[in-house]
């Protein structure tokens, strides 16, 4: 959703603030941002796999990939009905504005809310508010364990909080639907995968021109997050139908290589998460029918202003058809095969809060790649693309 | 500079060891206890234990009482406070409690406000508004 959003909200922000009609208490005007700097100390490159083909790194060092602006405007119409809209610029984008957010939500009692629009899809722990670095300790949510091809969905939702004698359960029940086209995720991944282009010196300078797309419907969710005091443990499943194509090159007139079927589906997510006084502990696995598996768990202590933490997270996948050595050796049977995507990184780093609306992180990841596909630049052509990267961050709210 | 001097101190409450009120309107007959105090301040609930919608209101950063208020009561830092809140706010589950600048603010609002319900270290608790929780 374009339409020069940035402007659109600014606009919107002044007029109401302008306007004979408008009560500036009505109004709220808030933002995030994250200004990330990243390089590879080892390896071809180094891609985090965040929404929108974000977070990749190959020289020098990268301020573009994972840095952002989020600005968001919220009007209150009534003390029950309320109108959001959040616009988000990414580096990975060129900072284009985009609006991602942009619905209406009705108190229906105080425990009671309908929300209607375009909204994130509530599937992980985290996938919410991954673009809200404040939020966690971590310089990013491990993106091992966070594979989203679709982040946002235009849809209903209704939340509901239920408070019991011993803890609160925040429930939600969605549906909706969207069409990811191009999904720049999924095109990343399949050029990676089978379109990177050397030069006869054998000198990654490239990839092929494919296009993916998905398309969702039917989408229906639930999510159960209860916290008993110290303890959360949340509960997401997902269900609904999905259209893969991926297509060839545009001057080849975009034939269509794979997909074109819908197919049901479904998601499982459970994450867990203990806060013991300094310490947190956090666990979180995922199931994605047919496609991968994913899991994540990490500890984190606080001293003072600062938060030390170190964390281990995997990705594995279902596909089978690339040979041992990436596309290069070709490809092998889908059902006997070995294992395409399959990787794990350990990251360490800190936190450190200069106030609370201000931190600086620092991280350390390792990533190693053991599935036969390449996961990024490729330059011996094996398919193996394991890396080390270190991250420096800037992150805020206001 | 004198009178300046004693009206800062005759203004000055010492926060980190003076009691601290939680208070509602006069009308409010919720009986609440620190889960729910803490569940309605972290919008894990909108209402009180008797059903009425619950409005908190809270104190602008820097503010002792806050600090005191957040950390023993919420058991969050002011640091895991603003980080929990922008989540609930950036991802539209609610909105935080309004903050205030004064404890004489917050007295007058919670006067007002029959679905309210803010803190205030004792010494500034008046007839018109009720006490329901003291730590």
């Amino acid at each position: 959703m374009r339409l020069r959003p940035l402007v659109a909200l600014v606009s919107a922000g002044l007029l109401l603030n302008t306007s004979a009609f408008a009560n500036m208490d009505n109004f709220r005007f808030s933002g995030f941002a994250s200004v990330v700097a990243g390089t590879v100390v080892d390896g071809d490159g180094y891609w985090a796999r965040l929404p929108d083909a974000g977070g990749q790194y190959t020289s020098g060092i990268e301020f573009e990939p994972e840095s952002l602006l989020g600005l968001q405007g919220r009007y209150a119409a009534t003390t029950k009905l309320s109108l959001t809209a959040q616009v988000v610029m990414r580096g990975a984008n060129d900072f284009d504005p985009d609006l991602e957010w942009f619905y209406a939500s009705y108190q229906i009692n105080p425990d009671t809310s309908l929300m209607v629009g375009r909204y994130r899809l509530p599937v992980y722990h985290f996938s919410e508010y991954m673009d809200i670095g404040i939020a966690y300790p971590w310089l990013r949510v491990p993106t091992d364990a966070y594979s989203l091809a679709v982040t946002n969905i235009q849809g209903a939702s209704l939340s509901h909080s239920v408070d019991w004698e011993i803890g609160v359960t925040q429930l939600r029940l969605y549906a909706g639907q969207q069409d990811t086209r191009p999904n720049k995720l999924l095109t990343t991944i399949e050029q990676y995968k089978t379109g990177q282009i050397y030069n006869q010196q054998g000198q990654f300078i490239g990839v092929q021109d494919l296009l993916a797309e998905k398309d969702y419907k039917d989408l229906v969710g639930v999510v159960a997050d209860t916290h008993i005091d110290w303890f959360n443990v949340r509960l997401s499943y997902l269900k609904g139908n999905e259209q893969y194509r991926l297509y060839g090159p545009a001057d080849q007139g975009r034939p269509l290589i794979a997909g074109g079927e819908w197919t049901g589906t479904r998601f499982f997510d459970v994450s867990l998460v203990a806060e013991l006084g300094y310490a947190m502990l956090m666990a979180e696995f995922n199931d994605y029918k047919d496609i991968y598996r994913s899991w994540f768990v990490s500890g984190v202590y606080r001293i003072d202003e600062w938060s030390l933490y170190a964390y281990a997270t995997q990705f594995e996948s279902d596909l089978r058809f690339i040979a041992p050595g990436g596309i290069s050796a070709g490809t092998e049977s889908p059902v006997s095969g070995s294992v395409d995507d399959e990787y794990h990184s350990i990251g360490v780093g800190f936190r450190y809060n200069i106030n609370p609306r201000t931190a600086v992180k620092f991280e350390v990841i390792n990533f190693e790649d053991h599935g036969d596909a390449a996961v990024f630049v490729d330059e011996d052509q094996d398919g193996e693309t394991s890396a080390v990267a270190v991250s420096a961050a800037l992150q805020l709210t206001f | 500079m004198k009178i300046l001097l004693l009206v800062l101190n005759l203004l000055w409450v010492p926060v980190s060891q003076a009691e601290i009120a939680v208070i509602v309107h006069p009308d409010n007959a919720a009986a609440v206890n620190a889960k729910d105090i803490r569940n309605v301040f972290l919008g894990k609930v909108g209402s009180f234990p008797n059903g009425n919608n619950a409005k908190p209101i809270t104190y602008q950063e820097g503010n002792q009482a806050r600090t005191r208020f957040n950390l023993e009561l919420l058991r969050k830092t002011d640091v895991l406070y603003v980080a929990f809140w922008s989540k609930l706010m950036f991802t539209g589950a609610a909105v935080p409690p309004p903050e205030l600048a004064s404890y004489k603010d917050m007295v007058s609002q919670i006067a007002k406000d029959p679905n309210s319900i803010g803190y205030v270290p004792v010494e500034a608790v008046d007839d018109s508004v009720k006490v329901v929780y003291t730590f």
